[in-house]
């Protein structure tokens, strides 16, 4: 096998892991009003509608905080105190399974269907 | 590929003292080329959603090191503009982040290189895979959330496509660093 095959086959496999990991969540979409969740260190913590426009305000410890804006059926942080602020930078978020990520904090945002019927699935 | 590491035997002490400090002064020379390389990532914005993943034009240097040299200039090379880039750009936080994505993808393309079953570019676009995917997997330690997998296909083919780039870059400018490297010194 010469090198080139060597390499076609490498990249082709990355494009198929992708794709895989790209099709996997949307086996667990589920239709329904969004909510916005809040984790912290592993704890859900807070889950509020994406459709009312609010802002929350997210305690971390004593004295830190992030501050959750929500708009328009769209999710962002507006402000916090984190040491390198990529969360206030991150774009704004809307559909099922997006998150925005504040490590400092231990901190996801992520967007969830509200949804979660007895049944997996149902067919016709 | 002619590297330092094979030098011809039986030199004098004057020469071989000659090649150690060529090595030391082309070193910082990719040292210096891997921070300007940072900075100019921190100017472009490509806001991924998880924190401390960037395009991956430092990875230039590694590569650069890697097959003028060897792995171990390679690690250094890594290590130190993890730290640096990490002090001057960013914060203490994110060297820990940046560390444990640019030890990943380094100790792969060293391996790959190793192997020699591939073209550097392809070596290069897995580095810059298992750069992302490694900052991927502290990100969901981090955090306790699997959540952010929703990320790994961006990231895996936006790695692959600039490591590709810079592979190719790396190849194309390799022969020539190396004809000016040996210059005046008898190795050439």
């Amino acid at each position: 096998m010469n090198k080139l095959k060597k390499d076609m086959i490498l990249i082709l496999s990355f494009l198929i892991a992708a794709f895989f990991i790209w099709l996997f969540p949307s086996f667990f979409e589920k239709e329904g009003p969004a909510l916005v969740k809040v984790i912290q260190d592993g704890q859900e913590t807070g889950a509020y509608s994406l459709l009312e426009d609010q802002t929350v305000f997210i305690p971390w410890g004593d004295e830190n905080y992030n501050l959750l804006f929500i708009s328009g059926g769209e999710a962002s942080v507006s402000d916090a105190d984190c040491p390198d602020g990529l969360c206030v930078k991150a774009r704004s978020i809307s559909k099922s399974g997006e998150s925005i990520i504040c490590l400092p904090h231990k901190l996801v945002i992520q967007i969830e269907s509200k949804e979660e019927g007895a049944l997996d699935a149902v067919t016709y | 590929m002619q590297s330092l590491t094979e030098k011809p035997k039986q030199k004098s002490s004057e020469e071989k003292e000659q090649v150690r400090i060529g090595r030391t002064a082309f070193l910082g020379l990719l040292l210096a080329f891997a921070l300007i390389l940072s900075y100019i990532e921190t100017l472009i914005p490509f806001q991924s959603g998880i924190p401390g993943i960037k395009l991956g034009l430092a990875n230039l240097a590694v590569i650069l090191g890697l097959y003028l040299f060897g792995w171990k200039e390679a690690l250094l090379l890594t290590t130190l503009k993890a730290l640096l880039s990490g002090l001057l750009f960013g914060n203490l936080f994110m060297i820990l982040y940046s560390l444990a994505g640019a030890w990943l993808s380094c100790i792969i393309m060293i391996f790959m290189k190793k192997s020699s079953w591939f073209h550097l570019p392809v070596v290069s676009g897995s580095g810059g895979v298992m750069h992302n995917v490694g900052q991927l997997i502290v990100a969901a330690f981090v955090v306790k959330t699997y959540g952010v997998l929703y990320y790994a296909p961006v990231l895996i083919v936006a790695g692959l496509g600039v490591g590709l780039l810079i592979g190719a870059a790396a190849s194309f400018v390799l022969p020539y660093i190396q004809n000016i490297m040996w210059k005046g010194t008898s190795y050439r």
